[in-house]
């Protein structure tokens, strides 16, 4: 084999892992959400993963992949449907060199991820349709003209922003779409009282949470050491070095800060600080020291706790806190690089400019502000369109009855968990006739 | 403060429940508008006065009403006696009812007596309820046995309560340290509280165990001196005023009055005998007693608000009353940590 083409093997190898660990992110998600959601949900919510993974895979081949990266203006790409690949379709992943289906493959895992993050706004309410339509519909119009304006030769990624992985393009999307789901759909039954103070709804399963979160944590290392897409110069090692310090750094912030506020050093708040600091590395693992990513993931974990109770108190029911965890930590990791990004990892990446701790002047934190505010404007606008629209027509919400009894029995008609919450299980005058 | 000893006087003129009842609200009509920081100390004896006036004429009520029944056979002495904050001598303007019956009677009487006892505690607990003060919750009222027999038998369950070693036992002796006479024979309940303390004094494994309960909970305040407000529920964005240090301070000084063998009455009276013993450095027996007014201050504040509850919104503090709120607090935190150190020892 000639050294181009072990690099390829090797390269697609990388890339191929890659995948199959952002893919493997959908069972943190399906774990996080149902461990964060009540046993009547359970079922439902994890099922939904599958479901939600399927309609991105379907829409991102037919069209999605070909609005991200096909060539096209600076707004939307316009070429390559289906993955036809003609001379210079795809030439903004021509840096990569690994088989187009890779390519696909792998940008498929991070459009998967960002539904599965809006999912989280639609938590415990919403109906199946709306899975299926607002799915596709984000798939095609919503992720990728950002991804495209970011990573596919748009307006941003001219501009020089700075986003390795997907801090705004994956996480920062998924959570504005799930901010305008929540305001739209309302919070659940029993959230708020008349006064408008919150209440507790307990998820059903911590375990479920934690292991949740740390599947994703794993699944990281695919999603940013992976977006080198290559193995030869190892940089992918050092780009997992900082997602790793980062998690860790927010995972301790997270507890210490929701110790110093509510006096309990509460153990999903930990989880979504280590997911909160995983998010804010996303844009900054390639650009940014080891002692940046520590300080970007604790900031990120610490403020992410603040934000969620502070969203809660203003009548907010977000129920996997899934905006202060990808939106809030989305934007405060694509703002980082504006003040971190190092010269020499910049040199190494070639995109943008350093920061300003590091002299850089004001330069790459005003285009990584305008790129926040701009996908942020984006997403919210067609979301808000959309969910609109549905709510006007289908309607975006389950009745209360429907609520009540919980999606699993509702929507599909057989529960999560049977023995705890179905009559037919738990009443012993008709047990016989179920072992009948 | 003239208008509230004059109260007394009108109290203790007072014939019926209705009378006392209205002069009952009449304590709180009079305290809205003197509630300022810098009247409360003397404010507070002035109320702690006027409660034990109308609790003292409700029991003579209840004794007379009691007689009259001839029912069981009165007692040779008897004393109802507070527990709670009337106990302790810090109460607000509505406050529910904690107390209890000792009395001494000949052994082989003691059942009858009991039965008269009895039927004085409903009369009295009823009395007290139309004069507005709810029933406790936790039943430590005169109508519960616990709290209600022969000096002999109460000596007794006390010394069940520190020998065992059941979870409610500390509960129990916590809520026995505050018992002070309000009515007839007070040298029963002098006697019956002097042998509780000394008992706990001379008791080391017990005053640990005591230590151990009173370092919980914790005071609600952050590292960087912030409030650490209830996340859920109707009082989200609240504090808790009597969990928010009040309670940590007024246990923490029923620890160290057993470590002294004080069997003071009041909160007051028990901080001055600590700080004669030296058991508290003397910087921090007077932040103790300014921590103490504060909460006195903020407990009798929002007890006259017309949503009457335990919880108070910070938002509704003043910048001033915060940095209050927040110093006694940390003072609460100090005497948690002191107690936890000496019952380490």
């Amino acid at each position: 084999m000639s050294p181009k083409e072990i690099s390829l093997a090797l390269d697609s190898l990388w890339v191929m892992m890659g995948a199959v660990l952002v893919i493997g992110m959908q069972a943190g998600f399906a774990l996080l959400e149902a461990g964060s959601t009540r046993m009547k949900n359970s079922g439902h919510v994890a099922g939904k993963q599958i479901l939600s993974f399927s309609i991105a895979s379907l829409a991102f081949w037919a069209f999605g992949f070909a609005i991200t990266f096909g060539t096209g203006n600076s707004f939307i790409g316009t070429e390559g449907w289906f993955l036809k690949e003609g001379d210079g379709t795809f030439d903004a992943l021509s840096w990569a060199n690994v088989p187009l289906a890779l390519k696909f493959l792998f940008q498929l895992g991070f459009a998967g991820v960002s539904l599965a993050i809006a999912w989280g706004g639609f938590a415990e309410r919403a109906k199946l349709a709306v899975y299926f339509i607002f799915g596709t519909i984000f798939t095609v119009l919503i992720y990728p003209v950002i991804g495209h304006w970011v990573w596919g030769g748009g307006w941003l990624g001219e501009m020089g922003m700075q986003d390795f992985a997907g801090s705004t393009v994956v996480h920062l999307q998924g959570a504005v779409a799930a901010l305008i789901a929540t305001i739209l759909l309302g919070p659940r039954i029993g959230k708020f009282n008349k006064d408008k103070t919150p209440n507790v709804i307990p998820g059903h399963n911590q375990v479920y949470t934690v292991i949740g979160g740390f599947i994703l944590w794993v699944g990281w290392f695919g999603f940013n050491a992976g977006s080198t897409m290559a193995v030869g110069d190892g940089f992918f090692g050092y780009v997992a070095l900082t997602t790793n310090l980062a998690a860790a750094a927010g995972a301790v912030a997270a507890i210490v800060t929701s110790k110093i506020m509510i006096g309990k050093a509460d153990i999903p708040a930990m989880v979504n600080g280590v997911l909160a600091a995983l998010v804010a590395i996303t844009a900054a693992c390639a650009f940014v020291e080891p002692w940046a990513a520590v300080v970007i993931g604790a900031v990120a974990g610490a403020v992410t706790f603040w934000t969620s109770v502070y969203f809660e108190r203003k009548g907010i029911d977000d129920p996997i806190y899934a905006f202060s965890v990808h939106g809030i930590a989305g934007a405060i990791g694509t703002i980082s690089t504006g003040f971190f990004a190092s010269p020499r990892l910049v040199e190494i990446t070639g995109v943008g400019e350093a920061g300003l701790v590091y002299g850089g002047g004001f330069h790459q934190l005003i285009v990584q502000v305008v790129g926040v505010l701009g996908a942020a404007v984006y997403v919210a606008a067609v979301s808000f369109i959309v969910l609109f629209l549905l709510k006007k027509t289908i309607g975006l919400r389950v009745t209360a009855e429907q609520e009540i009894s919980g999606l699993d029995i509702s929507e599909h008609g057989s529960y999560g968990y049977p023995e705890q919450l179905d009559p037919v299980f738990i009443n012993p005058s008709t047990k016989s006739v179920v072992q009948q | 403060m003239r208008l509230l000893k004059d109260l007394i006087q009108q109290i203790n003129q007072a014939k019926t429940v209705e009378e006392l009842g209205r002069f009952h609200q009449e304590l709180a009509y009079q305290l809205r508008g003197v509630t300022e920081r810098e009247r409360i100390p003397s404010l507070s004896y002035v109320l702690s006065d006027v409660h034990d006036a109308i609790m003292k004429q409700a029991i003579a009520l209840a004794e007379k009403a009691a007689r009259r029944a001839s029912v069981g056979r009165p007692p040779a002495r008897w004393c109802w006696y507070a527990m709670g904050s009337i106990g302790r001598g810090e109460p607000t303007v509505w406050t529910d009812q904690d107390h209890g019956i000792l009395f001494e009677c000949a052994a082989e009487a003691e059942e009858e007596c009991y039965i008269f006892i009895r039927y004085l505690a409903e009369i009295g607990t009823k009395y007290l309820y139309e004069m507005g003060y709810p029933y406790c919750t936790g039943n430590v009222m005169a109508t519960n046995r616990r709290w209600s027999q022969s000096l002999r038998h109460w000596q007794e369950q006390i010394a069940t309560y520190i020998d065992h070693h059941f979870p409610d036992d500390i509960r129990f002796l916590l809520i026995a340290m505050d018992m002070r006479p309000i009515y007839g024979a007070s040298e029963l309940v002098v006697e019956g509280k002097r042998f509780l303390i000394d008992r706990i004094h001379h008791h080391s494994l017990l005053l640990k165990r005591i230590g151990e309960h009173v370092i919980f909970p914790r005071v609600p305040l952050g590292w960087f001196g912030n409030f650490q407000l209830e996340r859920w529920g109707p009082y989200s964005g609240c504090l808790h005023l009597k969990y928010s240090g009040y309670v940590q301070l007024v246990n923490a000084l029923k620890f160290l009055a057993c470590q002294g063998n004080i069997a003071a009455m009041r909160t007051r009276e028990r901080l001055e005998e600590i700080s004669a013993q030296l058991l508290l450095p003397v910087e921090l027996a007077e932040a103790t007693r300014e921590a103490f007014f504060t909460y006195a201050y903020f407990r009798l504040k929002y007890s006259l608000a017309i949503d009457n509850n335990e919880y108070v919104s910070v938002h509704i503090l003043n910048r001033h009353e915060r940095t209050q709120l927040k110093q006694a607090m940390k003072i609460s935190r100090r005497l948690q940590r002191l107690v936890m150190r000496r019952a380490g020892d």
